[in-house]
Parts: structure tokens; C-alpha cells; sequence
């Protein structure tokens, strides 16, 4: 540091020597400076690199030619680089102006003519040039030795690759340039001897210039082809093709790149990400798919980050084989042609290749209604797609860009002809909320178990082949330990196939089956809830008390394929038959013990009223404590006033706290429940006391 | 574009009666010695709707549903009430929705949140309640809805580059729950 200091301080004193001399740029900048001619005027831009977003700093920086070679001097915090009209150095301060530097050449460096690559070493305060056949070549920039230009002894028999830019590695010393063509190489150069070691092949494709290369704090190389502006990130310790555009920049004839060298890439403005899952490149640090924010052009008119994907539609399902109609919404288009692409990961592996490009570059306006083809191929379930919107044209599936949006959606393909049927609906959930004393009579807060579900039920030719349920663990509120699980009547366990199905918790794969082994099928999600309510310090229950909130719930996802479609009209009605039961080998309550003279286990379990129970329940229940069950008229689970011990509210329903009774917690319940007609109050459970129910 | 042109007039009047006592549960027990009861009278009007896409929807211009009496009893707790033994508490009702005409393929959707601008709708498509191909000349389809979903559109979109049709229904104590639309 006191070194750098020093060296400032020198530097400083010799500027203020020569009083033309503009002031250095802000210490170390982010921002990569892009040295560009077009329309024969040389120009300044910075650029961005993590979206490769970039603006204008000097519309004219008075070159008389060409100015190239260009490296950012973090000794002194100037640009210097070759000004081809005085084939000389030149420095370049905040005003963007060249100012000429007289150098002295030795006797090879007269004849060595123009260079178009070069840059300020990140160790010593020199600058170097490299030039085909010419070989290396270093100007002094401080010391007894400044402004004196030499030769880098037997570099110019080695110097066979011709080279448009190259770049100084922040700590290692050496110099790193990427060659150009349809193959390109990255090299490693010895700034002392011009030694050049070919480390691997970094681009194959179609013929490249990369007119621009930059190292950031982490010794990762940016090189940016100029006829398409395309950045790529290479790691330079593990050599290989680099297919990931890292960012969209701006493309040139002529392009010249500099950056400190110290400078992390890091975001430093309002970009906007894609949301699917890592493995599609989501985040910065997987290239994940990120737009500036720094122009109007959206999908919709919301902007995704604000986890509103707004700007595409599906009105039609995706069945494999058969056309799709995809909708888009373009708000701020300007007079710049703005295009769409869009992927699809059919075949569910977790990433966008290229044979999933569903949208093509589509020139959009304000409204498009897009037809797109599901390939055969296309894996039946849930998967991810992701849409692009930018004025950049051809972009891929990651990497930054500088406007527009990403949104990403979650979609599900089907085989062809299947109806998707929802309950409640393929937004909402239904709430299943239980008393736990059974067979005596609750405290009627309905928060002994309160679990959340949806159901989506896959009908093709009137069969169902296949049932999905997501649900979520929304509340304990009971000190007696309770199992879930949903009884499908009419379905056999056979009629399952089994070892297809597939079921997460917490979106972990899980390996047993959730089938109980009876004839009726039985899906258990677990025989002890708790287990998935975490308890948070001085809360005795899982979301029903105030102060207690935890947003940390268990979900359940569980796909039911069977081998036996199962006709609609055998298929048990919705919400089929959800139950708790008691947690084996714990205890339940006297009345069970007394009852059974055993703990109850899955003999005593708690149904919707009038759901009969399955064939593990123990009758002697019927009739007994408060239990008034009726079995011969299919009354079943019920008191002497005809209440239950579980209701369903369909509806994301705000359950009643700790002790606070449902008809306190919903005025309009016993109306609703009284008439028989289900007339009175049919949606109660819109009309809440909030004092009396949990909320996150 | 063939959309519905739907206008709805909601004229809602209100009448609160003070302890008139009894009626809605022929089961309500002490504790209703004072109650009110309200009458909810509600007129919905409908415009004329394009004959090729919605013949056979809504064909009442005019409708005109009354609640029934209900019995707002306060303080009624859980204990005071008996719920007939075959009342299951179910908040859901059933629609039966039925599509006829159908000659090229199409793809139906029965969605509740949509928005309504300049005599078109905007779906939210991933809330619905069915999502269906329909290939064959007719569709039916009963459902069993929360209380709460009152107001929902169907919407069919053609492949052909014709413009989608959409079909909003909203939930009548009148009549049946049948949403029926001839392509």
C-alpha cells in the first residue's frame, strides 16, 4: 500500500508537471471500457459485463486514427494504448481525450510498426504490445527507464499467432489472449519472455475476432467477440469449449477492450433474474438468465423480480405431439424491433438445450398469440419453461443481457387428449382442519391437525390414469401425536402401479411407498406429523399460536399413476377421503385407552363426517364417549348434535388460534351449519374475526 | 373478435328486519330471542349475445334471484345448533358445464380470475378449475366448486387463428348451475 501510495504520489506530482493532462479515472472502476470506431469516430463506452448493458462515455476521444492496444493502468488509474497516427503511446484521463506520449524505441521497436494488442501489466507498471512476427514488446511507465520502448529479446520468432487483444491475470504475472477464427485458443504468455504456451481450445463455431479481453479480481477471463458482441467467461485452470454466452455486449468492426484487472464482476445495477430452479441457471452465479432494468421493455408490464410473471399466458395445455398456443404481453417497446425466445425442458433433465427452443427470435409487438409444437418426445409432468424478451437478438437461455425481461413459469405436459381436472382449483388449496380428542367432543378450535390440498386429477377417454396431490402441513395445534392420510374409495391398491409412483417432501425425492398394504388404497403421508411441524423456541404448537408464527411448512407432493385407469364415475368424489389417525405406540386419550386397553395406533382415526373409515379402524368407536356414528345410514364420526370432529373449508382458510372456538373465529358457521339446505352463509369462511385466527 | 359482449346490471336491495324471529333452520333452538333477518333481492341483466358462440348460454336476458331468508342470529354457538345428520358441511356446490358444435379441435378452460376490459377478458390461466382438449363434437363435465367461486370464465381457444371465445358465468340461487355453450 505505501508503494501504491508513493507511486500515486509521484505520479500525482507529474501530472500537475503537465497541466494539459486530464485527472485519473475513479479508482479501480467495475465497468469495462470498450474502444470502438464506428463511423470512423473513435468512442468510449462502459460496459457492464454482467448483463453486457453499456453507454456511451465519449463520443469522440479525437483520435487521429485508430487508438488500440488498450489496458487500464491500475498504478495510476489512466488508460494507455497504442495511437496509431503518431505510432505511439498515448494516455487517456476522465476526459476521454488521447494525450500523446513521446517514447524512445529501440531499434526493433521502430520497425515493429502498430499494435492493435496490448495492456498494463497488473504487477509492474508497464505497459506491452504484442504484434505477429514483431514479437512483445514493453514501454516503461514510470522510473530511470520511462517512456522507453523495448524489445522482448527471441519473442518475435515465437509471436505466430495473430492476436487482436490480450490481457494482463491480476496476480499471476502472465499475459492471457485469446486467438481468433472458427477455432479459437487461449494462450498464456510469459511477459518476460514471450514464451507463449497454447493451454487449450475455449471456441469452436463460427469464425470469431475477440477484439476485447478482460480479467476480473477472481482471474476470470471475459473475452467478447466483436461480430456479435457475445462475452464469454473462460477459466483459465480448467480449459475447455465454451458454449455459455456469459453476456450480450456490443458488437463492432473494430473493438478494443481495458478493465483493472482488480475489479470484481459483480451486479452494480437493477437486473432481473429468471426464477427457475439452479440447474437452469437462475442466479449470477450459475450465468443465470439476467436483463437490465435500464430500459422500459418488459413481458407484461410487471417486472418478474417482483415475482409477478405477468407477461406470458398458456391458454391451451401442452400435449405431446400436438400444438400449443403461448400468449405474450410487450409493454415498452420503442422503435428498436424487440424479440421473444422461449424454451420448454421437455424432456424434464433440468436444462434448456437447444433442441428445446420453443420460440425462436420472434419479432414481437404489443399482443402475439404464438402456436408452438410439443414434440413427441416431451416427457409427460411437470416441468419448467423460460421467455426472453430483448431488442439483442439469437440470445440463449442464460447469460446476461442489457433490457428486457426473463420469466420463467412452471408448466405441465400431458399426453394428448387428457383433461386436467382441479380441486379446488389449480391456484388454491383446500383445507382439512381436525378436533384430535376423539371419540370425546373438542374445544371446536379446528387446529389439531389443519392440513392444506390440492388435487389434480388426469383424465383421458373418461379414465382417470393419473391423480396428483400437493399438500402442506398448515397447523398442529394438539399435544396427541396424529398421522395423515387420504383412503380413495373405490380404488383398489392394485389398481395402482406402485413402483411408479413418484412422492417428495420438502421437493425431496423419497424412496418408500406411500401405499398402505390394505385393498382399498391408502396413501399415507406419514404416521407422525410432528415430525414435520419444527417447534420454535417457547412455542408449545406449529402455527396456531399468536407470536408463534413460522412459515416453514412441510409439502407433499405425491403422483399416483394407475395401472388400472380408474373409470370418472368410480373415481371417488372430491376431496375423497382425508383422515388423521393416531401416532402407533403413543398414547391417545383415556377413552381410547380404556376402549381398546391398548395405545389406539391406526384403530382410532378421524374422518370428514360421513366418510366411513378404512378397514384398519376399530368399530367399537361406533356409539362410544361422544361418538354417535350410525353406520347402517352412513353416519359416521359424528356427535349428539351432528357436528364432527373435521370439517373441509375449500379455501385457503385462516384456522382459528389456540383456544379460540370456530364460531368465534367464523360468526357465520353455525348459520351455515344449521341449515340443511347449505344456503345460509355458503362461503362462512370469508367472514373472519382476524383476532381470533393465526396469520403469518 | 367473437367475444361475449356480456353487460350485467346488479341491482341489489336490502331490507333489514328487526326480530322478526324463526325461519332459514327449522332447527335454530333458544338463544334467538333476538335476530335479524335479511332479504337480498338481486336483478342481473344481460345483454344480447352473439349467436354463433353463445346461443345457448345464459339465454335469459333477465334474471331475477332472491336469496332466501336468512336467519342472522348472534351469538348462536356451535353447541345451540343441530346439524342434520346428513349435512356434511360441504361448502361446495356442482356445476355442469357442456360444450356442443365442436368441429375443429379446440382447448377449454373454466378459470376464476380473469379481468374484464374493453368487452374482452384476460385469464389467468393457471387458476382454473378444468383444463380440457375437446376433439369430439360434444363435452360435458360436472364440477364440484367452493361456495366462494361464483364468477368464472370459460374460455375456448380455437387453433385455427380464430379468435378465443369466452363465457362468463356467474353462480345463481335461480337456476341450476349449468353453463352450456354451443361453438
Amino acid at each position: 500500500m505505501v508503494n501504491k501510495i508513493s507511486i500515486c504520489l509521484a505520479f500525482s506530482l507529474a501530472i500537475n508537471a503537465l497541466p494539459s493532462f486530464a485527472a485519473p479515472f475513479e479508482e479501480c472502476p467495475s465497468k469495462a471500457f470498450l474502444i470502438q470506431k464506428p463511423d470512423s469516430i473513435t468512442k468510449t463506452f462502459g460496459v457492464d459485463l454482467v448483463t453486457g448493458s453499456y453507454s456511451t462515455l465519449a463520443e469522440n476521444m479525437q483520435a487521429q486514427t485508430s487508438f488500440n492496444a488498450v489496458g487500464f493502468n491500475d498504478h495510476d488509474e489512466y488508460l494507455y494504448g497504442w495511437d496509431h497516427a503518431t505510432s505511439s503511446l498515448a494516455r487517456v484521463g476522465n476526459d476521454y481525450l488521447l494525450q500523446a506520449i513521446t517514447i524512445n524505441k529501440d531499434v526493433q521497436s521502430k520497425s515493429a510498426g502498430n499494435f492493435v494488442a496490448g495492456d498494463v501489466s497488473s504487477i509492474d507498471n508497464i505497459w506491452y504490445g504484442y504484434r505477429k512476427d514483431k514479437g512483445l514488446f514493453k514501454v516503461y511507465l514510470e522510473g530511470q527507464n520511462i517512456n522507453q520502448m523495448e524489445y522482448i529479446e527471441g519473442s518475435a520468432e515465437r509471436a505466430l499467432h495473430n492476436l487482436t487483444d490480450l490481457a494482463f491475470h491480476p496476480t499471476d504475472g502472465f499475459i492471457y489472449a485469446v486467438t481468433n477464427g472458427t477455432s479459437s485458443k487461449l494462450l498464456r504468455i510469459d511477459a518476460e519472455t514471450g514464451e507463449i504456451t497454447e493451454l487449450g481450445t475455449i471456441y469452436e463455431g463460427v469464425k470469431a475476432t475477440f477484439g476485447a479481453q478482460f480479467f476480473d479480481a477472481s482471474g476470470a477471463l471475459y473475452a467478447s467477440n466483436n461480430n456479435n458482441g457475445y462475452v464469454y467467461k473462460i477459466d483459465i485452470d480448467n480449459v475447455s469449449i465454451t458454449t455459455d454466452v456469459f453476456a450480450y455486449g456490443p458488437k463492432s468492426s473494430l473493438n478494443d477492450g481495458a478493465r483493472c484487472a482488480n475489479a470484481p464482476v459483480e451486479i452494480s445495477e437493477a437486473i432481473d433474474f429468471g426464477d427457475a430452479p439452479a440447474s437452469y441457471g437462475s442466479a449470477f452465479e450459475d450465468n443465470g438468465a439476467r436483463h437490465s432494468l435500464s430500459s422500459d421493455l418488459r413481458l407484461g408490464s410487471l417486472v418478474s423480480t417482483s415475482n409477478a410473471d405477468d407477461g406470458i399466458q398458456m391458454p391451451t395445455g401442452f400435449e405431446s405431439g400436438n400444438q400449443s398456443i403461448i400468449t405474450s404481453e410487450v409493454s415498452g417497446l420503442s422503435g428498436q424491433p424487440a424479440y421473444l425466445n422461449g424454451w420448454v425442458d421437455w424432456d424434464q433433465d433440468g436444462a434448456f438445450e437447444a433442441d428445446e427452443q420453443a420460440i425462436n427470435n420472434l419479432n414481437v409487438s404489443n399482443n402475439n398469440n404464438i402456436v408452438v409444437d410439443v414434440p413427441a418426445w416431451a416427457s409427460e409432468g411437470e416441468t419448467w419453461a423460460r421467455f426472453r424478451l430483448s431488442t439483442t437478438e439469437n440470445i440463449g437461455p442464460t447469460g446476461g443481457v442489457s433490457d428486457g425481461e426473463v420469466e420463467d413459469y412452471q408448466v405441465t405436459v400431458t399426453q394428448a387428449g387428457v383433461t386436467l381436472n382441479y380441486y379446488p382449483s389449480s391456484a388454491s388449496y383446500t383445507t382439512f382442519a381436525y378436533e384430535d380428542l376423539y371419540p370425546k367432543m373438542g374445544d371446536y378450535d379446528m387446529n389439531d391437525v389443519v392440513m392444506q390440498m390440492q388435487y389434480i386429477e388426469h383424465i383421458q377417454n373418461n379414465q382417470v390414469i393419473k391423480l396428483q396431490i400437493k399438500g402442506r402441513l398448515t397447523a398442529i395445534g394438539a399435544s396427541y401425536h396424529n398421522g395423515f392420510a387420504i383412503q380413495l374409495k373405490g380404488v383398489d391398491t392394485t389398481d395402482i402401479r406402485e413402483n411408479s409412483i413418484i412422492w417428495k417432501i420438502n421437493n425431496e425425492s423419497q424412496t418408500t411407498s406411500p401405499l398402505k398394504t390394505t385393498q382399498q388404497a391408502i396413501i399415507e403421508f406419514t404416521d407422525d406429523l410432528n415430525n414435520y411441524a419444527p417447534l420454535q423456541t417457547g412455542c408449545l404448537y406449529f402455527r396456531t399460536e399468536l407470536n408463534c408464527t413460522n412459515t416453514n411448512m412441510t409439502t407433499w407432493e405425491i403422483d399416483i399413476p394407475f395401472a388400472n385407469p380408474i373409470d370418472e364415475n368410480n373415481m371417488p368424489e372430491f376431496p375423497y377421503d382425508p383422515f388423521i389417525f393416531a401416532t402407533p405406540g403413543l398414547y391417545h386419550g383415556d377413552e381410547a385407552n380404556n376402549l381398546l386397553g391398548k395405545k389406539p395406533g391406526h384403530s382410532l382415526e378421524i374422518h370428514l363426517k360421513n366418510q366411513a373409515p378404512t378397514e384398519l379402524f376399530d368399530t367399537a368407536f361406533y356409539g362410544y364417549s361422544d361418538d354417535v356414528s350410525n353406520p347402517s345410514d352412513n353416519v359416521y364420526f359424528v356427535s349428539e348434535n351432528g357436528m364432527g370432529w373435521a370439517i373441509e373449508v375449500p379455501y385457503n382458510w385462516k384456522h382459528p388460534l389456540a383456544g379460540k372456538r370456530l364460531d368465534d373465529a367464523y360468526p357465520e358457521f353455525t348459520q351455515f351449519a344449521a341449515d340443511r339446505t347449505g344456503k345460509s352463509k355458503p362461503a362462512w369462511y370469508l367472514n373472519v374475526n382476524t383476532s381470533n385466527v393465526y396469520e403469518d | 373478435m367473437n367475444t361475449l359482449k356480456a353487460l350485467i346490471t346488479i341491482n341489489t336491495l336490502c331490507i333489514i328486519l328487526i326480530g322478526c324471529g324463526g325461519g332459514g333452520s327449522e332447527t335454530s333452538s333458544e338463544g334467538n330471542s333476538k335476530v335479524s333477518t335479511t332479504v337480498t333481492k338481486t336483478t342481473v341483466t344481460q345483454a344480447p349475445i352473439p349467436q354463433e358462440n353463445t346461443e345457448n348460454v345464459n339465454s335469459e336476458k333477465e334474471k331475477l334471484e332472491t336469496t332466501e331468508l336468512i336467519v342472522q342470529s348472534k351469538n348462536t354457538r356451535i353447541e345451540d345448533i343441530n346439524v342434520e345428520p346428513n349435512n356434511t358441511l360441504s361448502a361446495t356446490f356442482e356445476l355442469t358445464v357442456s360444450i356442443s358444435g365442436v368441429s375443429d379441435k379446440v382447448y377449454v378452460s373454466l378459470c376464476d380470475e380473469f379481468t374484464e376490459q374493453q368487452n374482452t377478458y384476460s385469464v389467468q390461466y393457471d387458476s382454473c378449475l378444468f383444463r380440457t382438449p375437446v376433439s369430439s363434437s360434444s363435452y360435458s363435465r360436472t364440477l364440484k366448486i367452493a361456495n366462494h367461486n361464483t364468477d368464472l370464465v370459460l374460455a375456448v381457444w380455437h387453433y385455427d387463428g380464430r379468435a378465443p371465445q369466452f363465457i362468463r358465468w356467474i353462480k345463481s340461487n335461480e337456476l341450476a348451475n349449468n353453463l352450456n355453450i354451443a361453438l
